[in-house]
């Protein structure tokens, strides 16, 4: 089997997707969180330049300079974490530290600066010194401060930032590939399971596979589908042996005929009656064939893209007309009750076929005279065609299962007929999505069949 | 008449041929699809027999063909599968009848011959007479000499059906087909319990008897003088 190895590479493939999500979200956050950080951090920067340049120019110094200068001077020397440069109206610096070269125009700038050889961090790179020049009546002041504290945090965040993705991408796919694995490993359960009914272990059902209600919903479809698939294996298996069983019993009768006529018959005429009565033996044997065909065909769904609008009472108008004289023949009454002025969408020779076959059954297994009632009425959105008739019906117990194949009642076995018929009529009204309704008429038998969805009604249809 | 069978099946082939040479006809045969087409193209047929599956092509497909070339001869296929749009594929190619096997030889000679005697041109009577019966196509009434006959316009249209096939047999399958539309077999005995009414209103008060009953195969209406 490669399914466990398909699913350990789908838990592979499924840790990678987790690990790449996670690294790139992970990054993504500790980004914003750096550029957030950054911009605090220069913001509180540019506020200690402002405050530093009040605190300098406070008490009237701006108008003296040479008593700011001494403040500078004396500022500088504090180790304040300042830098200074107090410019004259004609450019020359009066103090501090700052270069010369550093903007005198009023507002915030920054200027690169040496860097002072003891300091290890930094080799030879130049500090870059925030600054905020302040116009003066007679030159500028300017305030710096270097940038260096916030270089360092932004380095430590992007390290922060890396190694956190990092760490996010791997739990990730250690996660992705645990969750892959259990998935992998209750799949393997139902791979099992579903190999033992592949091998022919049909009564067998897929086992739990955990991790939620939608298994547990796929599960039960799953085994839902099983089970009519079982259940329409068996039937077929029913069939198959049902068919072996009705076609070998005709041809038996006229193999056996044939023989006997073959040794015993001496005379032309005793010949050719036998061979009349195997005659008649095949084509109960053919017609049992051409019913299995059509149910097949019917059931199968052929014929649907062929239906078209047909009178409800003249369907039963036709078939009454035609099996009047049969019945009344047999010393039987027959009457029409036609009710309806709709339109059926169906296929008129094979619902033709389905009431012939209804009255043919009354017909057939009438053991003295009846009465036959064929009808066609509206019932709401419905219209019913309906056969009914005052025969010996049949028993409510073998009513689901008398539109199955070659289902017979045991005082039926010996009229004629194939067992056929009345699965045909459910074939036939399931292939036009109407409701066949068998039950008892107190005595005999009620069909109806009600069609639905499938009645155009005639006023509608121009 | 001169008839073209169309069959793959050598000894089905033969059994018909048999048959329908015994019933006083010719009987061209082919047994691959083009055989049939250049056959049915060359040669001035009554009837063409065409088996629907033969090697070489679907015997649709030569019936749509010989139609093609303007011929209008009567066309039966015959057929192993016997569904509803297979009868309607039949017609739609431009066959006239159809008969799905396994058959009765009896019922392809009647339905041959039925074919074969179909006047090609509209027909134009009003009026159709067997012996002293006669029947008036436009009024729907039918007499015995003078007597007038009250027939139910089924019964009428079965009939006629007989009459305008006076001398040929007539199948129960075709009447089944022709005059109640059933394209299935009955498991009652339907054709002859009509027939039966029929016979008691046309020829049971008369004494002579125009309805005559071929065993094994159907009826035929006929004056047998």
């Amino acid at each position: 089997m490669t399914g466990p190895r398909f699913l350990a590479s789908s838990a592979l493939r499924l840790a990678a997707a987790f690990a790449l999500i996670f690294a790139l979200g992970g990054a993504l956050m500790f980004g914003a969180f750096q550029w957030a950080v950054t911009g605090y951090a220069n913001n509180s920067l540019e506020d200690d330049l402002r405050v530093e340049t009040r605190v300098l120019l406070a008490d009237g110094a701006a108008s003296d300079p040479d008593g700011l200068n001494r403040r500078v001077t004396a500022r500088s020397r504090i180790a304040s974490p300042f830098a200074y440069a107090l410019f004259d109206g004609t450019g020359r610096r009066l103090g501090g530290q700052l270069p010369i070269d550093v903007s005198r125009d009023p507002g915030l700038s920054q200027v690169a600066v040496p860097a002072p050889s003891d300091d290890e961090a930094v080799h030879d790179e130049p500090i870059l010194v925030r600054t905020l020049a302040t116009s003066l009546p007679q030159g500028t002041l300017v305030v710096g401060k270097s940038t260096h504290a916030v270089h360092e945090l932004q380095e430590w965040m992007a390290e922060i930032a890396f190694w956190g993705a990092v760490g996010m991408a791997v739990l990730a796919a250690v996660g992705g590939l645990t969750v892959g694995l259990i998935l992998a490993r209750r799949l393997d359960k139902v791979n099992v399971a579903t190999t033992r009914i592949m091998q022919g272990h049909l009564g067998d059902r897929l086992p739990p596979i955990g991790l939620g209600s939608e298994f547990a919903t796929l599960r039960d479809n799953l085994n839902r589908m099983l089970e009519r698939l079982e259940a329409s294996m068996e039937a077929m298996r029913h069939v198959s042996s049902d068919i072996a069983h009705d076609l070998r019993t005709p041809l038996n009768r006229m193999r056996q005929r044939l023989e006997h006529a073959r040794e015993h018959t001496g005379t032309t005429k005793g010949l050719q009656g036998a061979i009349d009565q195997a005659l008649t033996d095949l084509d109960g044997a053919l017609d049992i064939f051409a019913a299995l065909l059509r149910i097949a065909q019917i059931e199968a769904g052929t014929g649907r893209e062929t239906f078209a609008p047909v009178s409800a009472s003249g369907l039963v108008r036709r078939v009454f007309e035609a099996y009047q004289p049969v019945a009344d023949q047999a010393g039987h009454t027959m009457a029409l009750l036609a009710d309806s002025d709709r339109m059926i969408l169906g296929d008129e020779d094979l619902l033709i076929q389905m009431l012939s076959n209804l009255v043919e059954n009354a017909i057939v297994h009438a053991d003295g005279p009846i009465h036959i009632i064929i009808e066609v009425y509206d019932d709401g959105a419905s219209t019913v065609l309906c056969v009914r008739d005052t025969g010996s019906g049949i028993p409510d117990e073998a009513l689901p299962k008398v539109t199955r194949r070659f289902f017979r009642l045991d005082h039926s076995r010996h009229s004629p007929g194939s067992g056929l018929g009345l699965a045909l009529v459910a074939a036939i009204a399931a292939l036009h999505d109407a409701d066949l309704v068998l039950g008892s008429n107190r005595p005999g038998l009620t069909a109806r069949i009600a069609f639905g969805r499938g009645v155009v009604d005639r006023t509608s249809t121009p | 008449m001169k008839l073209l069978l169309l069959e793959d099946d050598a000894e089905a082939a033969e059994f018909v041929q048999r048959g329908l040479v015994e019933a006083g006809h010719t009987v061209d045969l082919a047994t691959t699809a083009d055989d049939g087409l250049h056959l049915a193209l060359e040669g001035a047929h009554d009837v063409l027999i065409i088996d629907r599956m033969v090697p070489g092509g679907d015997g649709l497909a030569v019936v749509r063909a010989v139609r093609e070339a303007g011929k209008a001869t009567p066309v039966i296929f015959l057929t192993a599968v016997g569904g509803v749009r297979d009868r309607v594929e039949g017609f739609e190619s431009g066959g006239d009848d159809y008969l799905v096997k396994p058959y009765a030889f009896s019922e392809l000679l009647a339905r041959v011959q039925a074919l074969g005697r179909r006047s090609p041109t509209i027909d134009l009577r009003t009026t159709l007479e067997v012996g002293d019966l006669s029947l008036d196509l436009a009024g729907r009434t039918a007499r015995r000499g003078a007597t007038r006959l009250d027939l139910t316009p089924q019964e009428f249209k079965l009939l006629e059906y007989l009459v305008r096939h006076s001398g040929q047999v007539v199948t129960r399958a075709m009447l089944l087909d022709k005059i109640w539309g059933f394209h299935f077999d009955p498991r009652t005995n339907l054709v002859d319990a009509h027939m039966s009414r029929l016979r008691a209103k046309v020829d049971r008060p008369f004494g002579r008897e125009l309805i005559h009953t071929v065993r094994g195969a159907g009826y035929m209406i006929d004056d047998r003088a």
